[in-house]
């Protein structure tokens, strides 16, 4: 593997504190990660412990104060526009039916931008497909107040991918969901990845969730957050709630948990 | 005059084994110029009558005018231009995208009405944010704003389009009281001086009376409006 495939999203030496010189909040500091191309990372840590942070540095939302953050080879220097991203929070604009949400990042984004109109068929099609494939078919007329909790989440992921973005970040998007609906969810983005194999990072509390869906777990220390374990998750896939009651699962499940108790603990 | 907006005897029933009604019979009639605080207990079916009022939703009874225009016969196509061209909206969650600069959030909705040149969409999208008092904030994003910030953003860009009548519903929900009277301020200044129409809703009583017309739900009727022509 080239060193840009194998360090796709890179981070090192990273701190970064809010409310600048010397006072105010050191986020995260001394921080390493390396995840490579195609590659399901999952983050976790306590809470307040920088996670967002990480995500808002990786996608240049929040410019490092030390240390260097490098996607596809090149160093991050304003905010990126070729990710996707899906958050905990409501973001389907509720003026926009499903469909005109998800179209909305070929509508910004070159180089689907200049083409917009003039390829708008195409993308209404690819848009109801992807739409098809998470469960959300007959759905495109409606407008988000219509939708589930778990239906606005899985229009979003399909909104967050449209572009076919090579870097998906999530930040901890199934939080407000009740438990059964996010294990619905998990099995929907686990195809998703399995189909078309973006990079994906993936913030979460919900140490199940990680292990269910990442190839790697990375545990961050209390703030200032940093790694301070990175645990690779070899079960095979696809991953089934089933495996997911697996001695072999829990097992990790629960080395991850002593691990975040005692990062906790340590502050 | 025409009303601006209008509602006729418009029910709103969800169908289902149990329908469930979200607002019923609601007659009102908004102006050119006028501020309208929506009030009423949790449930009572204020975001139903936004979304109502807003052509997001249709009634399964009564109609609702446009500018004297029935949109009942709309396609859901004319009523997405329309509501383009006529209506702005803000909601509790600024809805802003992080990717891109304050200026570049006022511009997405302009660029799809495809109205004017950019040139000229640039200048008033700078014009609406220094009138509103962000001029420094202009090229940053919406994570470097503060929640006030954010959300005089979202009304900037409700108003992107030139809409007669903003459609707002609980806007300074998460907001402090110092920042909810500013937002307030925002909308006073907006009827006074630029003559649109707004209707907000909010469950603050003293937010509520800033505006010149109060309409008071409860279990999804009209319980009171201040406002109300005698018939
Ligand atoms: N915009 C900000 N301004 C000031 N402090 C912030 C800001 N965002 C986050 N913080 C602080 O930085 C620390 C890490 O926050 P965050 O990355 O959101 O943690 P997590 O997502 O792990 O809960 C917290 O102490 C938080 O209060
Ligand atoms: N999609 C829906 N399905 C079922 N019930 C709904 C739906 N949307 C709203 N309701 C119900 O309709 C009533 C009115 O809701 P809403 O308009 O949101 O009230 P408000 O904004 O005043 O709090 C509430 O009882 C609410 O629970
Ligand atoms: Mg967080
Ligand atoms: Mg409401």
């Amino acid at each position: 593997m080239t060193d840009s495939a194998a360090r796709f999203v890179a981070l090192e030496g990273v701190s970064l504190r809010y409310g600048g010189e010397g006072g105010g909040t050191l986020a995260v500091a001394g921080l390493d990660l390396a995840i490579a191309r195609g590659e399901f990372a999952a983050v976790v840590g306590p809470s307040g412990c920088g996670k967002s942070t990480l995500m808002k540095l990786a996608t240049g939302l929040a410019p490092a104060s030390e240390g260097a953050v490098i996607v596809a080879g090149h160093e991050v220097t304003g905010p990126l526009k070729i990710v996707g991203m899906a958050f905990q929070n409501p973001t389907l604009l509720p003026w926009r039916t499903t469909l005109d949400n998800v179209l909305l990042p070929l509508e910004i984004v070159e180089p689907y931008k200049s083409s917009f109109r003039r390829d708008r068929e195409k993308h209404v099609a690819r848009a109801k497909a992807l739409l098809a494939t998470v469960g959300l078919s007959g759905f495109e007329a409606r407008y988000p107040w219509q939708l589930s909790g778990g239906m606005q989440q899985r229009a979003s992921l399909c909104r967050a991918l449209i572009h076919e973005p090579a870097l998906l970040m999530l930040d901890e998007p199934f939080a407000a969901l009740d438990a059964f609906t996010r294990e619905e969810l998990w099995a929907v983005l686990q195809a998703l990845w399995m189909e078309r194999r973006f990079t994906c990072i993936l913030v979460t509390h919900d140490l199940r969730e990680a292990v269910y869906l990442a190839d790697t777990v990375h545990v961050m220390s209390a703030r200032p957050g940093r790694v301070i374990e990175t645990r690779r998750i070899d079960l095979p896939r696809p991953r089934d709630l089933e495996a997911s009651f697996a001695p072999e699962f829990v097992g990790i499940v629960h080395d991850l948990r002593a691990r975040i108790a005692e990062a906790r603990a340590a502050a | 005059m025409t009303p601006l907006l209008e509602a006729r005897g418009v029910t709103r029933t969800l169908p289902g084994a149990v329908p469930v009604t979200l607002v019923r019979d609601i007659t009102l009639a908004i102006g050119e110029g006028e501020f309208v605080a929506v009030t009423g207990p949790s449930g009572s079916g204020k975001s139903s009558l936004l979304y109502l009022l807003g052509l997001l939703d249709r009634p399964t009874e009564g109609r609702v005018l446009i500018e004297g225009q029935d949109t009942a016969g709309l396609s859901a196509g004319a009523l997405a231009r329309l509501r383009r061209e006529r209506l702005g909206f803000v909601f509790q969650f600024h809805f802003l995208l992080p990717e891109f600069t304050a200026l570049e959030n006022l511009l997405l909705p302009m660029r799809r009405a495809g109205l004017e040149a950019e040139a000229a969409l640039r200048a008033r999208a700078e014009w609406l944010l220094e009138r509103f008092g962000l001029a420094d904030a202009m090229r940053k994003y919406p994570e470097q704003l503060s929640g006030g910030m954010r959300q005089r953003v979202a009304v900037a860009r409700a108003l992107a389009n030139d809409p007669a009548l903003v459609l707002a519903d609980e806007p300074t929900g998460n907001l402090d009281s110092v920042n909810a009277a500013g937002m307030f301020d925002l909308f006073e200044s907006l009827v006074s001086e630029h003559g649109r129409s707004i209707v907000v809703v909010t469950h603050d009583p003293h937010l509520a009376v800033r505006a010149g017309r109060q309409v008071r739900l409860v279990d999804g009727r009209i319980v009171e409006d201040t406002g109300a022509v005698p018939a």
